[in-house]
């Protein structure tokens, strides 16, 4: 194709690239910035056989009248439209299946075929054929609920909005007879039809801020809903009275536009929830749920819900281990990052013992379940989790802090308006207090977040950053301090060749003898060999403890110590390799026939921005802190790295949640930055917990931000996002205070006609969303890494 | 003017018509995924050979 080697987003994109090209317009790509992209990931070795038992897909299938089956399944690797649109093609076209279908704001497919002639494991097969994940999922929960109350909103809001426009062109024509009198009958029929037209909304579409009203009151706590609830039925019931008694204005299109107006802010907050809301339930979705029992020398795939001690599982090089339990064969090395923060790779062999989500890296293991499902280690720090956000504090919202007084406020303006009225009649007076609770209509007030939240939210997603809920940018306010994790966090969970002691010719030969291999050790080896190595022949692995063969005619070997079996070390090079250790770093040797010859220091390495995110950190006032399970010397040289003063190693995952909790009970306001099972309960009890998508589910699940982009940088952009929201937040109440403080003195002076409210009105609302709108534009400060362009292509409803 | 007592009630009656085709719209879930469409007008339909035509 091109002169260049291209990477894509997703194969589809590929796939519509080469057709571009091969028609001849591949002018159009020099036109156009190609936005970087995220390859796709490799699909797991083909663990789709459990999809087609019986029992599974009883869970899952949905049988239609027509004997055809039915399924949803969820997507993972939805880029761009383009992606959809292959994955229903090539889905589409498997034998026996009628129709297949992708819902692009939620990357759901659904996918209907005849009984016999396929299978949900075909499904998932073809699509992982074409380049993407599918997984079937379960319709029935918390995304149904959603879903429902989702319609609900719409409805509501569609009565509303009929209503509101109907009555608007009801009110013109009053408005108009105003100044030259409107004949009887038509003032009252107009207002008759105005109070018919404004029941539904009263007994429909309202009810939401009525019950939302009531429930606060009943606790005590005045919410926003309160002066929302307050404003429609005052504003119904007086108008209902003037249009009964024949005599004065009636407000029944303000009360409309109100309640339309406050249900398409809460629809704008939801939508922009539930999409994050997806996105992260599609990330869990994926966990794997598969793995391979053996029974009597049999293999079988299994859902890993049928697991029970005793059992025999085999776990190969790139899942993680499923069960607790113990080795009965085989030796590999395992990641245990994601559990302990572990930086290196540890080997384990027959008799130890594995923890389930421990990452099997190289060599296959044959492991005897001790405790599964809900006993495994796991699984008890996931019960943490939830203990832990059941006992943080509701975060305290503004608008509601507002809404208190702001109530209190209305009711003693109105009550001095009526007694400053008095004079001219109890029936004046009235008229004219009722004004003014009217025209302090709590719109603008009740419209400052849910705006906000909703611009901000979705534009964070859009950038690859997915904020869980819009109490997450008020929990950012007041932040004092910030914990990093190490592994997998502040580093990128990758080693790399740190120093070469002994021998530098070693190195082609270490380069040599690691082209074969798969341990996360030896990339390190094979990318600083730089010149193309020798071939190394007779090449043996033995997994979990080195390598060897026969280079340039001399046999070789490369592992730990033991592996080298006794090999001759001379007391300088063990020495230098103590050194390195005491620094952190993890050693391999290199023998030849029996000698060692060199040494070679690896270490994880660190981010390339991350000393830069925590400069800015600090140039923020935050107070940086450096938490991890590895070993103290590789953080202590961690932090020195980073710059940052405090750091612990050695950390257990309740020890995190203590520091955090520590922290918090000195007065502290905690962000937490982590990704590994270990840090979950830490992130759940932080006021702000990000957690990184490429990290561990239940990591994901316990946060309150989860980034999707790998790197430090978006830390720095999620916090500004938060204080921009938060800050866009008040400025909106502001405007709403101006609003009324122009306002109420026009109501009090009794010069509220209903054409003035109904200007006043949606000026307010006007004035907020332009100002919630801003948010969408303006510059984001962060590391340079942070443009506007869009990092990932995503459906607007996509991750 | 007196033509208004027929107009108004004719102009409730198509709004609520709307409203009944909403709430039919909605409750039959079309406003479910709002981008899908949008994409699928660019999406070129293959010529599908004529034996696939004939699935039932």
């Amino acid at each position: 194709m091109a002169e260049a080697e291209r990477r894509f987003c997703c194969p589809a994109c590929e796939l519509v690239f080469q057709a571009i090209h091969e028609a001849g317009l591949g002018t159009y790509y020099r036109r156009r910035e190609q936005a970087p992209g995220r390859p796709a990931e490799e699909p797991p070795p083909g663990q789709f056989a459990w999809l087609d038992r019986l029992e599974i897909g009883e869970r899952y299938l949905a049988q239609r009248p027509d004997g055809t089956l039915e399924a949803s399944l969820v997507l993972e690797g939805l880029h761009c439209a383009a992606c959809a649109w292959l994955v229903e093609r090539a889905v589409g076209d498997l034998e026996g299946v009628e129709e297949a279908r992708v819902n692009y704001a939620t990357s759901r497919l659904q996918v209907r075929w005849t009984r016999e002639a396929c299978g949900l494991g075909q499904v998932a097969r073809q699509v992982s054929r074409v380049g993407y994940r599918a997984v079937p999922y379960d319709p029935a929960g918390q995304e149904a609920a959603r879903s429902r109350d989702d319609r609900d909103l719409l409805l509501r809001m569609g009565v509303a909005g009929a209503a509101a426009g109907n009555t608007m062109l009801l009110a013109v024509a009053l408005y108009a007879g105003a100044s030259s009198d409107l004949e009887e009958p038509y003032r009252t029929a107009f207002h008759a039809v105005s109070l018919a037209l404004s029941l539904p909304v009263l007994f429909y579409s309202a009810t939401p801020f009525f019950r939302g009203a009531w429930t606060g009151l009943r606790h005590g706590a005045f919410t926003m809903d309160v002066p929302i609830a307050l404003g429609i039925l005052v504003t119904f019931l007086y108008s209902l009275w003037a249009t009964l008694a024949g005599q004065g204005e009636v407000y029944f299109d303000t009360m409309a536009n109100f309640v339309f107006v406050l249900l398409v802010g809460r629809m704008l907050e939801r939508s922009a929830r539930g999409r994050v809301s997806n996105a992260v339930e599609r990330l869990l979705a994926l966990r794997p749920r598969s793995a391979v029992r053996v029974r009597a020398g049999e293999r079988q795939e299994v859902s890993v819900e049928e697991l029970i001690p005793g059992d025999l599982v085999e776990v190969v090089p790139g899942c993680a281990v499923p069960v607790d339990g113990r080795v009965r064969e085989g030796t590999a090395w395992v990641d245990e990052s994601a559990l302990t923060g572990e930086s290196a790779p540890a080997s384990r062999g027959p008799g130890d013992l594995v923890a389930a989500g421990v990452v099997n890296r190289d060599g296959v293991l044959l492991v005897e379940a001790l405790r599964t499902g809900n006993d495994t280690a796991l699984a008890q720090i996931a019960r943490r989790i939830e203990e832990a956000q059941v006992r943080q504090a509701p975060v305290q919202r503004l608008a509601d802090r507002a809404a208190r007084w702001f109530v209190g406020i209305v009711l003693w303006l109105a009550a001095g308006t009526f007694v400053l009225w008095l004079p001219s009649g109890a029936e004046r007076a009235m008229v004219v207090a009722v004004a003014v609770l009217i025209i302090t209509c709590p719109c603008a007030l009740a419209l400052a977040t849910p705006l906000a939240v909703s611009v901000a939210t979705g534009r964070a997603a859009s950038r690859g950053i997915l904020f869980r809920g819009g109490d997450v940018l008020e929990a950012a306010r007041g932040l004092t301090h910030v914990i990093l994790d190490k592994t997998g966090t502040a580093t990128e969970g990758v080693f790399e060749l740190r120093s070469v002691l002994g021998d530098p010719a070693g190195l082609r030969v270490a380069a040599a003898l690691e082209q074969r291999s798969v341990h996360p050790l030896a990339r390190a080896l094979v990318g600083a060999g730089l010149e193309s190595p020798p071939e190394a022949l007779d090449f043996r692995a033995v997994p979990g403890r080195g390598v060897s063969g026969r280079v340039e005619g001399a046999s070789w070997a490369l592992g730990n110590l033991d592996f080298l079996e006794g090999a001759q070390v001379e007391p300088a090079l063990r020495a230098q390799a103590e050194v390195a250790e005491g620094q952190g770093h993890t050693v391999i040797w290199l023998a030849r026939e029996g000698r060692v010859v060199s040494a070679f220091a690896l270490a994880d390495r660190l981010r390339p921005e991350a000393p830069e995110v925590v400069g800015w950190l600090r140039s923020r006032g935050l107070e940086v802190l450096l938490v991890s399970g590895d070993r103290p010397a590789p953080v202590q040289a961690a932090a020195r790295a980073l710059g940052v003063e405090e750091f612990h190693a050695g950390v257990l995952p309740q020890a995190k949640e203590e520091l955090v909790r520590r922290l918090q009970s000195g007065g502290a306001r905690v962000a937490m930055v982590g990704d590994g099972v270990n840090d979950a309960a830490a992130l759940a009890a932080a006021e702000v917990g990000i957690a990184m998508a490429r990290g561990s589910d239940i990591s994901m699940e316990a946060a309150d931000v989860v980034l999707l982009r790998p790197g430090l940088a978006p830390v720095v952009e999620t916090l500004e996002i938060a204080r921009l929201a938060l800050a866009t937040i008040q400025d909106n109440l502001r405007l709403s205070v101006i609003y009324n403080a122009l306002a109420i003195p026009a109501a009090v002076s009794g010069w509220v006609a209903p054409l003035v409210a109904a200007v006043a009105m949606p000026i307010s609302s006007l004035l907020v969303v332009g100002n919630s709108l801003r948010l969408a534009r303006r510059r984001i400060e962060g590391t340079p890494e942070s443009t506007e362009e869009p990092v990932a292509l995503v459906p607007a409803g996509g991750r | 003017m007196d033509i208004l007592f027929f107009l108004i009630p004719l102009a409730l009656a198509m709004s609520g018509i709307s409203v009944l085709l909403f709430t039919w719209a909605v409750r039959s879930g079309q406003f479910e995924d709002l981008e899908g469409p949008a994409w699928r007008i660019l999406f070129d339909e293959e010529e599908e050979p004529t034996e696939e035509k004939e699935r039932p």
